[in-house]
């Protein structure tokens, strides 16, 4: 499908509004894919990713007669509905955890066994599901969306000092996961 | 922000560790300066490259595209277009309706087919971000301007 990149976002978000459904086709070739790899990346499931990914888009067609061109880039308000809908799950996930008596230590979710294929990528992928739950949507924001440092602090709602502390202690807890688990890295175990 | 005329290593050291090492990622307003402070310090240069093997672990992490069925639930829930006007009106009526049958008995089929039919996934319980767009109250506002105007 080609994309026209004569016409911006603002433009087809108001033909979606009309039922331009060549419109919806373009925005969903622009930004379904970093939306979907931005949930894939911070949930580790590639149901859920979808599920999340599904309803960033169909909050977008219900509100697009409303959208105020200029205001706001779409794939910030796009990447702040996705976050948010991933910042619902991971609490769900936390409290089915708890309920279940289970170990509370590990609510995190670890990589989808389907989404990763090399053992190095296996044991990043594992680390950065280590992270805090802020920690690893700021890294998978800033490292991976290529959205900027400012659409980056906006869909996280910081500004750009509170994000640089949360990215640094990522890196930071990354490094150490990662030093601890050299021997794997390096293939000695 | 700060000022892009000179970068300490403190600050040049800060920078790294929170964007990493390629300098795309580093605040517009600091880069110039930290491509003069790395410039001019192999310490600098040496750091740099310690976050750089972390960035190339990151980047190894791989996940797959967004699949075509969920592309297609999409194009489905997609709002639809106003009704024709117009002398073509009844044949277009007449025709829609078929068209949008046999279009939702092909994505039915398809979605059926590749066993990723989840009706719950399509329930809205989203916490709905609403900058950017516009009120009730706001196109209320902007009607009153308008008639006051």
């Amino acid at each position: 499908m080609g994309d026209r990149g004569d016409e911006d976002d603002d433009a087809l978000v108001a033909r979606v509004a009309h039922g331009d459904a060549a419109a919806c086709r373009l925005l969903l070739a622009r930004h379904l894919g970093p939306v979907h790899g931005f949930a894939t990346r911070v949930l580790g499931d590639a149901m859920e990713a979808e599920d999340v990914a599904q309803e960033a888009f169909v909050a977008l067609w219900r509100r697009a007669a409303g959208w105020r061109a200029g205001e706001a880039r779409l794939s910030t308000w796009l990447h702040r509905v996705a976050k948010n809908a991933c910042i619902d799950r991971l609490r769900r996930h936390r409290e089915s955890a708890l309920e279940a008596a289970g170990d509370p230590a590990d609510a995190a979710p670890g990589p989808d066994a389907a989404l990763v294929r090399d053992d190095t990528a296996r044991i990043v992928g594992q680390a950065i599901a280590a992270l805090p739950e802020r920690q690893r949507l700021a890294l998978v924001l800033a490292h991976y969306q290529e959205l900027g440092n400012i659409e980056a602090a906006a869909v996280m709602e910081v500004s750009i000092e509170a994000l640089e502390s949360l990215l640094a202690r990522a890196r930071r807890g990354l490094r150490a996961e990662l030093a601890n688990r050299r021997a794997e890295l390096l293939g000695e175990r | 922000m700060r000022s892009d005329d000179h970068m300490e290593s403190a600050r040049f050291e800060a920078l790294i560790a929170a964007w990493g090492a390629d300098p795309a990622r580093w605040p517009a307003t600091e880069a110039e300066a930290a491509r003069r402070h790395l410039a001019a310090s192999p310490e600098a240069a040496a750091r740099l490259a310690e976050e750089a093997r972390l960035d190339a672990l990151l980047d190894g992490v791989a996940v797959p595209a967004a699949p075509a069925a969920l592309v297609g639930r999409l194009l489905a829930e997609a709002p639809a277009a106003p009704a024709p006007r117009g002398i073509l009106a009844p044949l277009l009526m007449f025709w829609r309706p078929a068209s949008g049958l046999a279009l939702a008995a092909a994505l039915g089929l398809a979605v059926g087919l590749s066993g990723l039919d989840r009706p719950e996934a399509l329930a809205l319980d989203v916490d709905i971000v609403g900058f950017a767009f516009a009120t009730e109250e706001a196109e209320a506002d902007a009607e009153a301007e308008e008639a006051d105007g």
